[in-house]
């Protein structure tokens, strides 16, 4: 093997950086056209190896359905979420889909909501909460009007990797300071609400 | 062919491949940049993505140059926009694809390598620029430079100031100099030098060469860094957020067809009125549970709005400080056989008139009084003592004035000679039977809380009902059970 002419040098040079150029720009070209043309998203497919995932343990089921409740009721559930992520994020609970009643029950039912490790949500049992509350006796109406990841409550940082925290929610149908016309008129009344908890990457 | 004839071939192929090689990198670097940087000169804005959930069409490090939107344009639903993040606050761009035009005009938004959409609608009024060309890698320096990865910054700003001082370097067969500055350079040298003016035919190693890349190699970082900066300072970034939501649905709370259970027990036994005492400071009405409508007037001494007597009923009681404080607001014939049921609390030591019949509704004497339910000085409980024709007083053995609520029924049916056969019941239990005095038959009221003879009840009164029947012993017990 012989050392490159000063043909083959002379050439190559002189083509090097055009075909750079071409290449670059064909890249460019084809980047933004699969970017920005393409109509469809190709959601939750193998590629997204940088997606986070947030799941909880409540196999489907309502953490709450409550019938036949009478005043002073009260009853405490945990639920656990895990997060599943490949870059630092975060984590907000919110409240959405309220359900009102024409009685105002939903000013009636307080929530109190905190979080911690252990338990699960077949089961409280060994529930420690860290931290403290991040809803204190708060009406359902009240916590129905945060209904965004911005005001949501928690702020749970969560670092890449699976971690899992618990909520423990709890409630209580508060009479107090009504008159027993007033809590008559509540009877049948029916309210509900969707939590939801969120993460996005920092 | 010798060894050293062998390493001198592959020399020479090695650098005229590295030549190339950084040339090729240098025209790519510089063609990237000027698109990811041109199109701001006309007024477009130009991203640096830095996160990745747009993944695998846009990767972290990419440039996105994209066209300003203006309001009344349409949105193209499945195009990529950079818009304020709705979910966050102010000053948080997010770069992700618009998916879905939603019934109240706002829009809906998804990253590609997100399993879900974003929650939080996107407004036309959140919405920055479009994104329209994509320049790949070239803000890869300035994510390094903001998450602080100085070691691939500096890595790659070596490799970059090497490439182009060797892009630089001269190839055989080719004009020595290929731009101007290096024309102008090397004329005036070789005018200096007075050597070949041909530059075709330079000798292959001299120092000139060398002097010239020592005067680049000053230069080129020089520029890199300017180019760097104008990146730093003119290029915004944005997110690429990846997100996912996990719902709990179906929450719900339905009370039961629940009356209170005292008021359930009460309403068991059909009294001919049943008086709450809910009503607000003020009200001049008194209820009427029963369904009878026996509407009741408060009198100036009821003190409306205290605390209820019974802990599983919520509710409100009435307290006096002594004197009437309510009757029923219509005369009725007084009851043969009749129930008085009431709740009580006192700690007083003058006793007082609990409940009673009476002719008139005044907080004066009634010309006709009988049927009361008194506490005494001693905080007993007595039945009977208003006439002294036949006076049979019932009296219970033990005290209740000791400022707790006590439930307390009276039970009574016609007797010989218009006396009657009376049981009085404190806490569900009888305390106390046997005949009382002589009753008469009169038009007249319920008088709560006052009475003839002894002082005014000076205590809290709760939950007044009235029977024209006479309650069973297990009945009272049920109705004190349902507290």
């Amino acid at each position: 093997m012989n050392k490159p002419t000063r043909r083959t040098s002379a050439v190559l040079a002189a083509v090097v950086t055009p075909v750079a150029l071409i290449a670059t720009g064909a890249l460019i070209y084809g980047s933004s056209y699969a970017a920005f043309t393409g109509q469809t998203r190709n959601s939750g497919n193998e590629w997204a190896t940088g997606s986070v995932k947030l799941t909880d343990d409540d196999g489907g089921a309502a953490r709450f359905r409550v019938a036949n409740m009478l005043p002073d009721d009260t009853q405490t559930k945990c639920i656990s979420v895990t997060a599943d992520a490949s870059v630092p994020s975060t984590v907000k609970g919110y409240a959405i889909n309220p359900v009102t009643s024409t009685a105002g029950l939903e000013n009636k039912v307080k929530v109190t909501i905190s979080s911690g490790t252990g338990g699960s949500f077949a089961d409280c049992t060994g529930y420690t909460q860290v931290g403290p509350n991040h809803v204190t006796d708060a009406p359902l109406s009240a916590i129905a009007t945060v209904n965004t990841f911005e005001g949501g409550f928690g702020g749970w940082a969560v670092p890449a990797g699976v971690t899992a925290k618990t909520y423990q929610i709890s409630w209580r149908f508060d009479t107090s300071g009504m008159t027993q016309a007033q809590i008559d008129s509540m009877q049948g009344a029916k309210t509900g609400i969707d939590m939801q908890w969120e993460m996005q990457s920092n | 062919m010798s060894p050293q004839s062998t390493s001198a071939v592959i020399a020479a192929w090695t650098r005229l491949a590295a030549v190339l090689l950084a040339r090729g990198y240098r025209a790519s670097v510089l063609t990237l940049s000027a698109v990811a940087i041109a199109p701001m000169l006309f007024g477009w804005a130009s991203f640096v993505i830095k996160s990745g959930s747009m993944e695998p069409s846009i990767n972290v490090g990419d440039v996105v140059a994209s066209r300003p939107y203006e309001m009344p344009e349409k949105i193209a639903v499945g195009r990529v926009y950079v818009f304020d993040d709705p979910a966050a606050g102010s000053d948080h761009l997010l770069t992700h694809r618009i998916v879905e035009l939603r019934d109240d005009g706002s829009y809906t938004s998804a990253g590609d390598a997100n399993e879900v959409t974003d929650f939080t609608p996107v407004s036309a009024t959140d919405v920055e620029a479009r994104a329209i060309i994509l320049a790949p890698y070239v803000g890869l320096p300035v994510v390094w430079m903001q998450v602080g990865e100085w070691v691939k910054l500096a890595l790659w700003l070596l490799l970059t100031i090497a490439a182009f001082v060797l892009a630089t370097r001269n190839l055989e067969g080719e004009p020595p100099k290929s731009n101007m500055l290096g024309l102008m350079l090397d004329r005036r040298r070789n005018r200096r030098t007075t050597g070949s003016s041909d530059p075709g035919e330079e000798p292959p190693v001299t120092g000139a060469p060398e002097k010239v890349d020592a005067h680049r190699r000053g230069v080129v970082p020089a520029v890199l860094g300017v180019v760097l900066a104008l990146f730093a300072t003119g290029l915004g970034s944005a997110n690429a957020e990846y997100t996912a939501q996990s719902r709990n649905s179906g929450n719900t709370w339905t009370t039961g067809p629940w009356v209170q259970p005292y008021v359930g027990a009460v309403l068991a036994d059909a009294p001919t009125a049943f008086w709450l005492l809910d009503e607000t400071a003020g009200t001049a009405t008194a209820q009427d549970r029963s369904g009878n409508t026996v509407l009741g007037n408060y009198k100036p001494a009821a003190v409306l709005g205290q605390a209820g007597g019974l802990p599983g009923n919520p509710g409100t009681s009435l307290r006096t400080g002594g004197g009437l404080s309510l009757t029923n607001a219509a005369a009725s014939v007084s009851p043969a056989t009749h129930t008085f049921e009431l709740w009580a609390r006192t700690s007083s030591t003058t006793g007082g008139s609990l409940v009673g019949f009476g002719s008139s509704a005044t907080t004066a004497i009634p010309p006709y009084e009988d049927r009361v339910l008194r506490i005494t000085a001693t905080g007993r409980i007595t039945y009977g003592d208003w006439s002294t024709n036949q006076l049979s007083v019932l009296t219970t053995p033990a005290a209740y004035n000791n400022d707790a609520w006590h439930h307390v029924v009276v039970v009574s049916v016609p007797s010989n000679g218009n006396r009657e056969t009376t049981t009085i019941y404190v806490d569900g239990v009888a305390r106390v039977s046997g005949q009382s005095s002589r009753v008469e038959t009169y038009t007249g009221y319920v008088r709560v809380g006052g009475g003839s003879g002894s002082s005014a009840f000076n205590g809290s009164i709760d939950n007044v009902s009235v029977y024209g029947t006479a309650l069973s012993a297990s009945r009272v017990a049920a109705h004190w059970a349902a507290r």
